[in-house]
């Protein structure tokens, strides 16, 4: 069909009515609308998750270390015989039992080569300079 | 003067002259009328920008309020409502619809152009041919013939005489059609 200017107006018409109704229109507002521009906000978004992403896989990276990594020494307890049970009476009473008894071999507690080796003994508790610490009475 | 009380059944005039007296729902009124329009009107001459021309609609709307009680009676609300729009384009586009490109200088006015085109393909080229269509005849046409503005409105919202309005609309139709022509053989 031959196209003149009212053809050319009534679609041009048609186009605006079209594009016009698609158009969000927000309410009325008296005061000027804000908009943060995107990067303001994607840029610190970008970095608080990087930030607590990297938290999360340092946290996942500790759970894998040994045990052993994170104490000094291992204590390693050895199987003894059972001592001789003091009776309550014994206790209670002071006898004239040797101030040290030599403890046996097997009744020591390894340790690891940082702490000096230490003696365990069986009995009652006797210093290695013969004075019961244990009687001694703070005034 | 008294006015009806239904806000609905109020002339742009009428309402503008309430807003002018402090009435806010007046002006809320005009608001709801005229807003999807000029953000329309916004969104073709700003190059499909949806946001942009939604802060422009806005932004004309704020002016308006601001100077509403300048608002004299007899005025044309619309005229003053596009005057608003018109320089906020303007100065987006720094002074761009003002100046006349030298290749369409020689555009002859009273060329009679024959354009075939079957319906549907003028509706899709339309919106092709009027996406392209050089400034200030894209801004000329929106004002006459897609917001409906008349010779005398636009020419005093461009601040153009009536004769250079009117031969730059004869100008306008015969580069759509020029370019219309090129749809002919598809």
């Amino acid at each position: 069909m031959k196209i003149d200017n009212q053809d050319i107006i009534r679609t041009a018409r048609q186009l605006r009515d079209e594009e016009n109704a698609e158009l969000h229109v927000s309410p009325w507002s008296r005061h000027r609308h804000f908009h943060v521009p995107t990067w303001l906000v994607a840029i610190p978004a970008a970095a608080i998750i990087g930030f607590v992403l990297g938290l999360w896989t340092q946290a996942n990276t500790n759970s894998d270390t040994p045990l052993t990594a994170l104490v000094d020494t291992v204590y390693i307890k050895v199987p003894t015989p059972q001592p001789q049970q003091d009776t309550v009476a014994q206790a209670m009473t002071v006898t004239p039992t040797p101030a040290v008894t030599k403890p046996s071999p097997r009744q020591t507690v390894r340790t690891t080569s940082a702490s000096a080796p230490s003696r365990k003994t069986v009995g009652r508790p006797v210093a290695d300079d013969h004075i019961r610490y244990d009687l001694l009475v703070r005034n | 003067m008294l006015f009806p009380l239904k806000l609905s059944a109020q002339t742009d005039e009428q309402l503008m002259l309430r807003a002018a007296r402090g009435s806010d729902r007046a002006f809320e009124e005009l608001y709801n009328r005229h807003a999807r329009r000029l953000q329309g009107f916004f969104v073709r001459r700003l190059g499909d920008d949806a946001d942009l021309a939604a802060d422009f609609m806005h932004d004309t709307f704020l002016r308006l309020y601001a100077a509403r009680e300048k608002y004299h009676e007899g005025n044309s609300f619309r005229a003053w409502l596009y005057t608003i729009a018109y320089n906020l384009c303007k100065n987006h586009h720094r002074n761009q619809l003002s100046i006349v490109r030298d290749d369409e200088k020689d555009i002859p006015a009273e060329a009679d152009i024959e354009v075939q085109l079957d319906e549907t393909i003028l509706h899709d080229a339309l919106r092709e041919v009027l996406k392209s269509l050089p400034e200030p005849y894209a801004m000329l046409f929106s004002l006459h013939y897609e917001e409906e503005l008349t010779i005398p409105q636009i020419a005093q919202i461009t601040d153009l005489p009536e004769g250079t309005v009117k031969s730059r609309l004869h100008k306008t139709m015969n580069i759509i059609k020029r370019q219309l022509k090129q749809y002919e053989n598809r």
